[in-house]
Protein backbone atom coordinates (compact mmCIF):
# COMPACT_ATOMS: atom_id res chain seq x y z
CA UNK A 1 0.00 0.00 0.00
CA UNK A 2 1.22 3.53 -0.74
CA UNK A 3 2.32 5.93 1.96
CA UNK A 4 -0.41 8.05 3.53
CA UNK A 5 -0.29 11.28 5.54
CA UNK A 6 -1.87 10.55 8.90
CA UNK A 7 -2.86 12.71 11.87
CA UNK A 8 -2.84 11.16 15.37
CA UNK A 9 -5.25 12.56 17.97
CA UNK A 10 -4.80 11.42 21.58
CA UNK A 11 -4.47 13.16 24.93
CA UNK A 12 -1.73 10.71 25.97
CA UNK A 13 1.75 11.56 24.69
CA UNK A 14 2.71 7.93 25.20
CA UNK A 15 -0.20 6.74 23.05
CA UNK A 16 0.86 9.23 20.35
CA UNK A 17 4.45 7.95 20.44
CA UNK A 18 3.29 4.33 20.18
CA UNK A 19 0.86 5.03 17.34
CA UNK A 20 3.53 7.07 15.53
CA UNK A 21 6.03 4.20 15.76
CA UNK A 22 3.42 1.75 14.44
CA UNK A 23 2.42 3.99 11.52
CA UNK A 24 6.04 4.62 10.56
CA UNK A 25 6.67 0.86 10.56
CA UNK A 26 3.68 0.48 8.24
CA UNK A 27 5.32 2.98 5.89
CA UNK A 28 3.06 5.98 6.51
CA UNK A 29 3.92 9.58 7.40
CA UNK A 30 2.71 11.25 10.58
CA UNK A 31 1.60 14.61 9.25
CA UNK A 32 0.38 16.05 12.56
CA UNK A 33 -0.52 15.21 16.12
CA UNK A 34 -3.17 16.74 18.39
CA UNK A 35 -4.00 16.25 22.07
CA UNK A 36 -7.54 17.68 22.22
CA UNK A 37 -10.61 17.61 19.99
CA UNK A 38 -10.41 21.33 19.24
CA UNK A 39 -6.71 21.05 18.39
CA UNK A 40 -7.61 18.18 16.02
CA UNK A 41 -10.14 20.31 14.12
CA UNK A 42 -7.65 23.17 13.81
CA UNK A 43 -4.86 20.90 12.58
CA UNK A 44 -7.16 19.03 10.19
CA UNK A 45 -7.93 22.31 8.43
CA UNK A 46 -4.23 23.14 8.18
CA UNK A 47 -2.82 19.75 7.21
CA UNK A 48 -5.70 17.95 5.44
CA UNK A 49 -4.38 14.47 6.33
CA UNK A 50 -5.44 11.38 4.35
CA UNK A 51 -6.46 9.56 7.54
CA UNK A 52 -7.01 10.50 11.20
CA UNK A 53 -6.65 8.14 14.18
CA UNK A 54 -8.88 9.61 16.89
CA UNK A 55 -8.94 8.72 20.59
CA UNK A 56 -12.43 8.89 22.11
CA UNK A 57 -11.86 10.11 25.65
CA UNK A 58 -10.10 13.48 25.73
CA UNK A 59 -10.41 16.64 27.82
CA UNK A 60 -12.19 19.79 26.56
CA UNK A 61 -13.74 18.18 23.49
CA UNK A 62 -13.91 14.40 23.09
CA UNK A 63 -13.16 12.43 19.93
CA UNK A 64 -16.82 11.94 19.04
CA UNK A 65 -17.57 15.67 18.98
CA UNK A 66 -14.31 16.41 17.12
CA UNK A 67 -15.25 13.77 14.52
CA UNK A 68 -18.73 15.25 14.15
CA UNK A 69 -17.31 18.74 13.55
CA UNK A 70 -14.61 17.60 11.12
CA UNK A 71 -17.18 15.63 9.09
CA UNK A 72 -19.55 18.61 8.92
CA UNK A 73 -16.75 20.66 7.39
CA UNK A 74 -15.02 17.86 5.45
CA UNK A 75 -17.55 15.08 4.65
CA UNK A 76 -14.89 12.91 2.99
CA UNK A 77 -12.61 12.89 6.05
CA UNK A 78 -11.43 9.38 6.89
CA UNK A 79 -11.41 8.96 10.65
CA UNK A 80 -10.61 5.78 12.60
CA UNK A 81 -11.61 5.78 16.27
CA UNK A 82 -9.09 4.33 18.72
CA UNK A 83 -10.88 2.88 21.71
CA UNK A 84 -10.77 0.43 24.59
CA UNK A 85 -13.04 -2.53 25.20
CA UNK A 86 -16.15 -1.46 27.04
CA UNK A 87 -16.63 1.72 25.00
CA UNK A 88 -18.88 0.09 22.37
CA UNK A 89 -21.66 2.60 22.95
CA UNK A 90 -19.24 5.46 22.32
CA UNK A 91 -17.99 3.73 19.17
CA UNK A 92 -21.57 3.56 17.89
CA UNK A 93 -21.92 7.29 18.54
CA UNK A 94 -18.64 7.96 16.72
CA UNK A 95 -19.71 5.91 13.68
CA UNK A 96 -23.00 7.83 13.68
CA UNK A 97 -20.93 11.04 13.79
CA UNK A 98 -19.06 9.97 10.65
CA UNK A 99 -16.11 7.85 11.72
CA UNK A 100 -15.32 5.16 9.12
CA UNK A 101 -14.05 2.49 11.50
CA UNK A 102 -12.47 1.73 14.85
CA UNK A 103 -9.56 -0.13 16.37
CA UNK A 104 -9.12 -1.42 19.90
CA UNK A 105 -6.28 -0.60 22.30
CA UNK A 106 -3.65 -1.99 22.61
CA UNK A 107 -3.30 -1.31 18.89
CA UNK A 108 -2.22 -4.26 16.78
CA UNK A 109 -0.16 -3.15 13.74
CA UNK A 110 -1.71 -5.71 11.39
CA UNK A 111 -5.27 -4.80 12.35
CA UNK A 112 -4.45 -1.10 12.01
CA UNK A 113 -3.03 -1.69 8.51
CA UNK A 114 -6.22 -3.57 7.52
CA UNK A 115 -8.42 -0.85 8.95
CA UNK A 116 -6.53 1.89 7.06
CA UNK A 117 -6.69 -0.08 3.81
CA UNK A 118 -10.42 -0.66 4.26
CA UNK A 119 -11.33 2.97 4.83
CA UNK A 120 -9.07 4.24 2.05
CA UNK A 121 -10.89 1.92 -0.39
CA UNK A 122 -14.39 2.84 0.81
CA UNK B 1 -25.07 -2.12 52.37
CA UNK B 2 -27.79 -4.56 51.40
CA UNK B 3 -27.01 -7.98 49.99
CA UNK B 4 -27.83 -6.97 46.41
CA UNK B 5 -25.33 -4.08 46.49
CA UNK B 6 -22.78 -6.28 48.18
CA UNK B 7 -23.07 -8.80 45.34
CA UNK B 8 -22.63 -6.01 42.76
CA UNK B 9 -19.46 -4.76 44.45
CA UNK B 10 -18.07 -8.28 44.59
CA UNK B 11 -18.87 -8.85 40.89
CA UNK B 12 -17.19 -5.54 39.96
CA UNK B 13 -14.10 -6.27 42.05
CA UNK B 14 -13.86 -9.82 40.66
CA UNK B 15 -14.13 -8.51 37.08
CA UNK B 16 -11.48 -5.83 37.66
CA UNK B 17 -9.01 -8.18 39.35
CA UNK B 18 -9.56 -10.85 36.72
CA UNK B 19 -8.95 -8.36 33.85
CA UNK B 20 -5.91 -6.94 35.67
CA UNK B 21 -4.41 -10.40 36.15
CA UNK B 22 -4.98 -11.32 32.51
CA UNK B 23 -3.51 -8.08 31.13
CA UNK B 24 -0.42 -8.16 33.34
CA UNK B 25 0.22 -11.85 32.66
CA UNK B 26 -0.58 -12.04 28.93
CA UNK B 27 0.23 -8.60 27.49
CA UNK B 28 2.85 -7.27 29.90
CA UNK B 29 4.42 -10.62 30.90
CA UNK B 30 4.42 -9.62 34.58
CA UNK B 31 3.64 -12.48 36.94
CA UNK B 32 1.55 -12.20 40.09
CA UNK B 33 3.28 -13.91 42.99
CA UNK B 34 0.52 -13.45 45.56
CA UNK B 35 -2.80 -11.69 46.07
CA UNK B 36 -4.20 -10.66 49.44
CA UNK B 37 -7.71 -9.33 49.96
CA UNK B 38 -9.05 -7.37 52.91
CA UNK B 39 -12.70 -6.47 53.07
CA UNK B 40 -14.78 -4.57 55.60
CA UNK B 41 -14.50 -1.53 57.80
CA UNK B 42 -11.16 -2.58 59.19
CA UNK B 43 -9.28 0.62 58.46
CA UNK B 44 -10.08 4.31 58.32
CA UNK B 45 -7.30 5.16 55.91
CA UNK B 46 -5.84 4.00 52.62
CA UNK B 47 -2.08 4.38 52.42
CA UNK B 48 -1.18 5.30 48.87
CA UNK B 49 1.92 4.01 47.17
CA UNK B 50 4.11 6.12 44.85
CA UNK B 51 1.66 6.62 41.96
CA UNK B 52 -2.10 6.21 42.18
CA UNK B 53 -4.92 6.55 39.72
CA UNK B 54 -8.53 6.90 40.88
CA UNK B 55 -11.51 6.25 38.61
CA UNK B 56 -15.23 6.62 39.31
CA UNK B 57 -17.61 3.76 38.42
CA UNK B 58 -21.26 4.47 37.79
CA UNK B 59 -23.95 1.97 36.89
CA UNK B 60 -25.69 -0.55 39.12
CA UNK B 61 -23.68 0.94 41.97
CA UNK B 62 -21.58 4.10 42.20
CA UNK B 63 -18.10 3.42 43.52
CA UNK B 64 -14.48 4.45 43.20
CA UNK B 65 -11.63 2.19 42.20
CA UNK B 66 -8.02 3.19 42.86
CA UNK B 67 -4.86 1.49 41.62
CA UNK B 68 -1.79 2.39 43.67
CA UNK B 69 1.64 1.35 42.43
CA UNK B 70 5.15 1.00 43.79
CA UNK B 71 7.58 3.09 41.77
CA UNK B 72 9.57 -0.05 40.85
CA UNK B 73 6.49 -1.48 39.15
CA UNK B 74 5.73 1.83 37.42
CA UNK B 75 9.27 1.85 36.05
CA UNK B 76 8.89 -1.73 34.81
CA UNK B 77 5.64 -0.84 33.05
CA UNK B 78 7.31 2.23 31.59
CA UNK B 79 10.20 0.14 30.30
CA UNK B 80 7.83 -2.37 28.68
CA UNK B 81 5.51 0.21 27.13
CA UNK B 82 8.25 2.44 25.75
CA UNK B 83 10.48 -0.33 24.39
CA UNK B 84 11.54 0.55 20.86
CA UNK B 85 10.15 4.09 21.03
CA UNK B 86 12.29 7.16 20.39
CA UNK B 87 12.27 8.51 23.96
CA UNK B 88 15.37 9.69 25.80
CA UNK B 89 16.06 8.64 29.41
CA UNK B 90 15.45 12.25 30.52
CA UNK B 91 12.02 12.25 28.92
CA UNK B 92 10.90 8.93 30.44
CA UNK B 93 9.77 10.46 33.72
CA UNK B 94 7.15 12.52 31.87
CA UNK B 95 5.49 9.32 30.63
CA UNK B 96 4.93 7.75 34.07
CA UNK B 97 1.38 9.01 34.45
CA UNK B 98 0.56 8.18 30.83
CA UNK B 99 1.73 4.59 31.16
CA UNK B 100 -0.43 4.02 34.24
CA UNK B 101 -3.45 5.77 32.67
CA UNK B 102 -3.15 3.65 29.50
CA UNK B 103 -2.70 0.39 31.42
CA UNK B 104 -5.70 1.03 33.66
CA UNK B 105 -7.77 2.22 30.70
CA UNK B 106 -7.23 -1.14 29.01
CA UNK B 107 -7.85 -3.17 32.19
CA UNK B 108 -11.06 -1.34 33.08
CA UNK B 109 -12.22 -1.52 29.47
CA UNK B 110 -11.99 -5.31 29.64
CA UNK B 111 -13.74 -5.31 33.03
CA UNK B 112 -16.66 -3.21 31.87
CA UNK B 113 -17.00 -5.39 28.78
CA UNK B 114 -17.29 -8.53 30.90
CA UNK B 115 -19.75 -6.81 33.26
CA UNK B 116 -21.81 -5.57 30.31
CA UNK B 117 -22.20 -9.19 29.19
CA UNK B 118 -23.99 -9.88 32.47
CA UNK B 119 -26.24 -6.87 31.84
CA UNK B 120 -24.40 -4.43 34.09
CA UNK B 121 -23.46 -1.41 31.97
CA UNK B 122 -20.75 0.58 33.72
CA UNK B 123 -19.59 4.12 32.95
CA UNK B 124 -16.10 5.24 33.94
CA UNK B 125 -14.92 8.72 34.85
CA UNK B 126 -11.63 10.09 33.47
CA UNK B 127 -8.73 8.98 35.70
CA UNK B 128 -7.36 11.24 38.42
CA UNK B 129 -3.65 10.80 39.18
CA UNK B 130 -2.02 11.20 42.59
CA UNK B 131 1.77 11.18 42.63
CA UNK B 132 2.65 10.97 46.34
CA UNK B 133 2.71 8.58 49.29
CA UNK B 134 -0.35 10.19 50.86
CA UNK B 135 -3.39 8.77 52.59
CA UNK B 136 -7.09 8.76 51.80
CA UNK B 137 -9.44 8.93 54.76
CA UNK B 138 -12.53 6.76 54.73
CA UNK B 139 -15.69 8.82 54.32
CA UNK B 140 -18.49 8.10 56.79
CA UNK B 141 -20.44 4.96 55.87
CA UNK B 142 -18.01 3.99 53.12
CA UNK B 143 -15.88 0.90 53.01
CA UNK B 144 -12.53 0.08 51.54
CA UNK B 145 -11.97 -3.26 49.89
CA UNK B 146 -8.28 -3.71 49.30
CA UNK B 147 -6.60 -6.25 47.07
CA UNK B 148 -2.80 -6.20 47.40
CA UNK B 149 -0.99 -7.79 44.51
CA UNK B 150 2.67 -8.75 44.67
CA UNK B 151 4.32 -9.13 41.29
CA UNK B 152 7.85 -10.17 40.40
CA UNK B 153 8.76 -6.47 40.00
CA UNK B 154 6.83 -4.65 42.72
CA UNK B 155 3.57 -4.36 44.62
CA UNK B 156 0.33 -2.61 43.79
CA UNK B 157 -2.99 -2.26 45.56
CA UNK B 158 -6.43 -2.08 44.05
CA UNK B 159 -8.98 -0.33 46.29
CA UNK B 160 -12.72 -0.40 45.84
CA UNK B 161 -14.44 2.36 47.76
CA UNK B 162 -18.14 1.74 48.00
CA UNK B 163 -20.78 4.01 49.45
CA UNK B 164 -21.85 1.92 52.41
CA UNK B 165 -20.13 -0.73 54.37
CA UNK B 166 -20.02 -4.44 53.88
CA UNK B 167 -19.88 -6.68 56.89
CA UNK B 168 -18.49 -10.16 56.77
Amino acid sequence: MFSLNIMIVDDSQLAIKKMEATLLKLGHNVKATATTGSDAIHKYRLEMPDVVTMDITMPEMDGIEATRRIIVEFPDAKIIMVTSHGQEDMVRQAIKAGARGYILKPVDAEKLAQQIETIINL
Amino acid sequence: MNNQNKEVVIRISDAVISATTAHFRDALKINFLSTQQACGKASDIIKLRDLTTIIGFSGPLNALVAFSFDISLVNTLLEIETAGLDISDDELVFFRQDVIAETINIVLGHSTKSLAKSGEAICLSPPMMVEANGILRRPKDAVFIRVSITTDTGIFDVFFISPAYIEG
